[in-house]
């Protein structure tokens, strides 16, 4: 990051921030705002989740569904009518209405004579505090199924959410793993190249660049050539039957970077041994 | 003129923020004024405990006349008010007794302001949030001048504090984003105002030796300083966590040395080392001798010891989740800021890495406080306002009276934090012409108006429930 070239009055903090922050987004391999997760989860879905476990419209078909079953499609009850004991000798007509509802009470008694009223009045205000009821429960299990439905949504979404930004970051990581383990072969290569081409001083005892532990030195290149033959020998070995392609190209490569460690540090201690 | 500086705390061994930057201002206004201050017997801020005589004693060039508090604060009864008021719908009533909580209570102060305001030409309050300012402005509003020391806080967003912001004669703004926060909380934007700040008093560079710091506490290899109190609300738990991570990408050893008092434990390391509370001298040479000054707070309404980094030529790594500091390093061109670890360790690593890069930071960040912090343009500012005052004559008492009794019982004011959310942040990165000249070079892209409104993400501490 020392690379900015400078003179102390161009110095802009804006630019050097701007500078860092690719610099930070080069090493991370991807930098996603949270906007961008939410974009990446909703869009591009199908390119960071395991298709097969979860559908990548799974969103919008549950927003789909969601409108579709909602209690809110549904038309508005009609309005509940009052009914009391007074209701079936009531009249709309103003002043002839009053005149009439009168004569009715009047002529009570008769209408008594044929028939009973009174069961009709309780029946039909009884009906009606149901439909009260009625409408009441179900605004109260359509509001329920509503909040649950947008805590629903809520979760679905921040699963989905999660899921891709985890997917992100493992994704990254395994790109990160891979170039540690590239780099990490090539300090061991490199080393051992170093360990082959030191010289030692005659009298002193050679010392191990890798383990930093003084070796026997036998100064004899066929010895040298033999060791090389082993380590190979017993890399392939440990690599087994199956070798570089048993679980697929990063778990092979993973377990070759671990080996060649090992082998390093073989190849250092040998020759003291033989 | 006659002047009175009115502040919850005074003395010379008392170093808070706004009570150390109210005793700059005193002792500096008392060479060309009368200055009085009008403080409570407090020595500490968590309990307001009567500690110092009242009465009448001089410090410096200034005369201080103590009251003592009425009550001590109870922080279990404050927590819960706090709470009350900042995260739930509640009534003005609740809010004066949230503030008769927080204190420090002293009615006798305050009943000295109502009867001797007369006697005063302008009074200047420091601290809005605190019991004395709210009453004290309230009883002498027509010649209230607010230093209002306002952090990004719920407390800001309180129903009681707007007639206050508005019925001042004049706001000392300690820097564009609390003026700005200040406007949208209050929208005070014709109360005359101005940013102003605070200076520090810079050692001559002869006197600062930062070998004999080194020599004092065995500090050898390059190093960066933290000077502060050391407390999550600072951001010093992050600091520790995204230091020890850096230290394994390092290739030379890099130090962490920490100056203040510890709240918090710190981390067994022999690169983090704590110093303990420095004296001046002490940290101007510390300051002299680091590699950058560390700024991890969250919460500042003005860095001192930022300023006090810059006059001293040394580049500044803040947090950029504090408006306030990331503002200032936008304007100064002086210092640089992170928002997670991975700017964290670039940023250190450039400071530390690049000497060109931390030599023009540290220049610009010189340069910065000689436009904006020297002593006398501090002074010019507040002389400014004064002339200014004083040319527009005495004002009436234009403060709105509180709300009726009915309406202060209603409960149907918002809470505070849902206030604050709404507030715009970010860094106001347009310094106002003749407010705060930023020494920008020529060739530099111009600089945007404040950013919009945005909100921010998690990762701040939960927000405080006052000091």
């Amino acid at each position: 990051m020392s690379d900015f070239s400078l003179r102390a009055d161009s110095v802009n903090v804006e630019d050097i921030m701007r500078q860092i922050r690719a610099r930070v987004k080069e090493k991370r391999g991807a930098d996603y705002t949270e906007d961008e997760v939410k974009e990446l989860a909703s869009v591009k879905l199908e390119k960071f989740l395991d298709p097969l476990a979860v559908r990548s419209g799974l969103l919008d078909e549950y927003r789909r569904q969601r409108s579709t079953t909602s209690l809110l499609g549904i038309e508005a009850p009609p309005d509940l009518y009052g009914f009391d004991a007074e209701t079936m000798y009531a009249s709309s007509r103003g002043t002839a209405g009053s005149i009439l509802r009168t004569l009715r009470r009047w002529l009570n008694p008769l209408l008594k004579l044929f028939i009973n009223p009174n069961p009709l009045i309780h029946v039909l205000n009884l009906q009606t505090s149901l439909n009260g009821y009625f409408t009441r429960s179900i605004g109260r299990v359509s509001d329920h199924l509503q909040q649950r439905d947008a805590l629903n949504f809520e979760v679905l979404n921040n699963v989905v959410v999660e899921l891709t930004r985890l997917s992100i970051e493992n994704r990254n990581l395994k790109m990160r793993v891979e170039s540690l383990n590239t780099r990490l072969d090539f300090a061991e290569r490199r080393g051992r190249a170093l360990e082959g081409v030191v010289q030692y001083k005659p009298g002193s005892s050679p010392v191990s660049l890798t383990t930093l532990e003084p070796v026997a030195d036998n100064g004899n290149p066929e010895d040298a050539d033999k060791t090389g033959r082993r380590r190979r020998r017993r890399r392939g070995r440990r690599r087994g039957p199956g070798g570089e392609g048993g679980e697929g190209a990063e778990g092979g490569e993973m377990g070759g970077g671990e080996m060649d460690a090992g082998g390093a540090s073989d190849g250092g201690s040998e020759p003291s041994q033989s | 003129m006659k002047l009175a500086v009115v502040v919850q705390r005074y003395g010379a061994d008392i170093n808070g923020g706004a009570e150390l930057h109210a005793r700059y201002i005193a002792e500096r206004l008392a060479r060309t004024h009368d200055v009085e201050v009008l403080t409570t017997c407090a020595r500490d801020y968590v309990t307001w405990r009567n500690e110092l005589p009242a009465g009448e004693e001089r410090i410096g060039p200034v005369r201080v006349r103590r009251f003592e508090v009425s009550r001590e604060r109870d922080p279990d009864d404050f927590g819960r008010r706090s709470f009350d008021v900042f995260e739930t719908p509640h009534s003005l009533k609740d809010e004066l007794a949230w503030l008769d909580s927080e204190g420090p209570t002293s009615p006798a102060l305050v009943a000295h302001i109502e009867r001797h305001a007369s006697d005063y030409d302008y009074l200047f309050f420091f601290s809005y949030r605190y019991h004395h300012s709210y009453h004290g402005i309230r009883a002498a509003a027509g010649k209230a001048i607010l230093v209002p020391t306002a952090e990004r806080d719920p407390a800001i967003g309180l129903g009681i504090f707007p007639p206050v912001f508005r019925g001042v004669r004049a706001l000392m703004y300690n820097s564009h984003e609390e003026r700005a926060m200040i406007h949208a909380a209050s929208g005070n934007e014709m109360v005359p105002g101005v940013v102003v700040g605070v200076g520090s008093e810079i050692p001559p560079v002869s006197s600062v030796n930062a070998a004999r710091f080194r020599q004092a506490y065995d500090i050898r290899g390059p190093f960066v300083l933290y000077v502060g109190r050391i407390d999550e609300n600072k951001g010093c738990r992050e600091l520790f966590q995204f230091f020890q991570q850096f230290q394994f990408t390092l290739r030379r050893p890099l130090q962490l040395v920490l100056a203040g008092k510890a709240l918090l434990p710190i981390p067994d390391s022999p690169m983090i080392r704590h110093v303990g509370f420095i004296s001046d001298e002490e940290k101007f040479d510390a300051l002299a001798g680091c590699e950058a000054l560390m700024m991890p707070s969250f919460y500042e309404s003005l860095s001192m010891v930022a300023i006090e980094a810059w006059a001293m030529g040394k580049p500044v790594l803040a947090n950029a989740r504090c408006d306030v500091l990331q503002g200032q390093c936008l304007r100064s061109n002086a210092g640089l800021f992170y928002s997670d670890y991975p700017e964290f360790a670039e940023t250190l690593h450039v400071l530390t890495t690049n000497r060109g890069l931390a030599t023009a930071l540290g220049e610009h960040g010189r340069a910065y406080h000689a436009a904006n912090y020297a002593w006398p343009v501090i002074e010019g500012k507040y002389d400014a306002m004064l002339q200014r005052l004083q040319q527009a004559g005495p004002a009436p008492s234009t403060i709105e009276p509180l709300p009726g009794w009915l309406s202060r019982q209603r409960g149907t004011v918002p809470p505070a934090s849902e206030v604050l959310a709404n507030l715009p942040s970010g860094p106001a990165r347009l310094a106002s012409a003749g407010t705060e000249p930023a020494p920008r070079p020529a060739g530099g892209p111009p600089r945007g108006p404040r950013r919009g409104s945005r909100r921010r993400h998690g990762h701040r501490p939960p927000p405080r429930q006052g000091r």
